[in-house]
């Protein structure tokens, strides 16, 4: 195959030294800027990082008290939404995990974190962030209404009125998608603390 | 000094970026939701605005024209992350709030209009520029934030004022900032001619 002839303009001597110029400094420019910033984002990314956990850590001794909380390494599905686990230790036993788990709200995320013992059962549930429409998400973080997932587990259910099963929860009138997110969090989490115990039974019974 | 008054007069109030050029629209109706974000989103734009300014007017004369575009453009980027890094770290829930919309600070057209001002002046004019295009839009959004967190949520930084029963919720939703921003926009009309009107007799 002839691959067609392509006409590159040709260039005088002065036109090459000024096009090589101009990329040279562009690209001086970029690679400066470039330089300065990932400084910075060195010297700043371990504070990011401590950011990042520092809602869960807090959070922690309130919904599961224990000595000391460990992180749990695990390998989730992304649309799990699940974005860390922690073991909650006592005395050099495990009691139970805590989970931070992500949902979607009506026009943002809601985060949640979640105490869940080893029988799969959730403790307690408290918010750890919300974004989108301040007044509507914000319902959603109200004692009785997370009080209600405290002893429950496999799949939760939000409805609306009374409650039907012990599964169920009442959603807040106002904030259905709100509560549903919060529902889909703490299924979330119960789905992967089950999953959890179930690798480690696997494994225990293998070695 | 009256120069400067004056100057700062002519692109705060009647050359006011936002509500004269219409330009950074996108994220003055996103974060004007409450008013510790508006205030630190204005805060973060005028730091962008007046540094990229200087460092523009600075390094202009060594820039070849053919570029001068890339080059603003990758200084305000730069100043942008600097921002973003330095409130990831020092205020991360307001850096969670603030979300995609100080990114887009560094495309707006206030970022530009500003480059290609800050590319022909002086040093000192371009961070006077900055500071005025950065005032001008930072009013704006404590105007806005103050309208839509009060009315909208009945809070004010958070702290509650009246019961939220009463609040107006459109207004925490887009819908609601682009309506009050019709209404802001129509009363700046008029105080515009008004006070022309005055300049002139």
């Amino acid at each position: 195959m002839k691959l067609p002839k392509i006409n590159l303009p040709s260039l005088s001597k002065e036109q090459k030294t000024e096009l090589l110029k101009t990329s040279l400094i562009l690209a001086a420019v970029c690679v400066s800027a470039a330089l300065v910033l990932s400084g910075l984002f060195a010297l700043l990314s371990a504070k990011i990082d401590r950011n990042a956990t520092a809602d869960m850590l807090a959070v922690m001794p309130r919904i599961f008290p224990a000595d000391k909380y460990e992180p749990v390494e695990f390998e989730f599905e992304e649309a799990s939404g699940v974005t860390s686990i922690y073991g909650a230790v006592t005395d050099g036993e495990l009691l139970g995990y805590c989970v931070s788990a992500v949902s979607k709200d009506y026009d943002g995320e809601i985060e949640l974190a979640v105490a869940v013992d080893k029988e799969n059962k959730v403790m307690a549930v408290e918010i750890l962030s919300i974004s989108g429409a301040a007044g509507i998400g914000v319902k959603v973080d109200d004692e009785k209404f997370l009080g209600q997932f405290a002893g429950k587990g496999g799949k939760i259910t939000a409805v609306k009125g009374a409650v039907r099963n012990d599964s169920d929860i009442t959603v807040i009138s106002g904030a259905t998608a709100s509560s549903n997110a919060a529902c889909d969090a703490v299924n979330h989490a119960v789905a992967a603390v089950s999953q959890l115990e179930a690798e480690k039974a696997k494994e225990g019974a293998a070695s | 000094m009256k120069k400067v008054v004056a100057f700062l007069k002519k692109s705060v109030v009647f050359e006011n970026s936002a509500l004269v050029l219409m330009l950074g629209l996108c994220p003055l109706l996103a974060v004007s939701k409450s008013m510790t974000d508006g205030i630190l989103f204005g805060v973060c734009a005028v730091f962008v605005l007046v540094s990229s300014g200087v460092i523009i007017s600075l390094i202009t004369k060594l820039i070849p024209d053919k570029i001068k575009t890339a080059v603003c453009m990758v200084t305000a980027a730069f100043f942008v992350a600097v921002a973003e890094l330095l409130l990831h770290a020092f205020l991360p829930d307001v850096f969670d709030s603030l979300g995609i919309y100080l990114p887009l600070l560094t495309v707006s057209g206030i970022a530009f209009k500003n480059a290609e001002t800050a590319e022909k002046a002086l040093v000192g004019t371009a961070a006077l520029t900055g500071l005025a295009t950065g005032t001008g839009y930072f009013a704006l959004l404590v105007v806005m934030s103050f309208i839509r967190e009060l009315f909208g949520n009945g809070t004010l930084f958070g702290m509650r004022i009246f019961s939220e029963d009463y609040a107006a919720l459109v207004l925490l939703s887009p819908a609601g900032a682009l309506l009050l921003f019709g209404f802001i926009l129509a009363l700046f009309k008029k105080l515009i001619s008004y006070l022309k009107e005055k300049e002139e007799n």
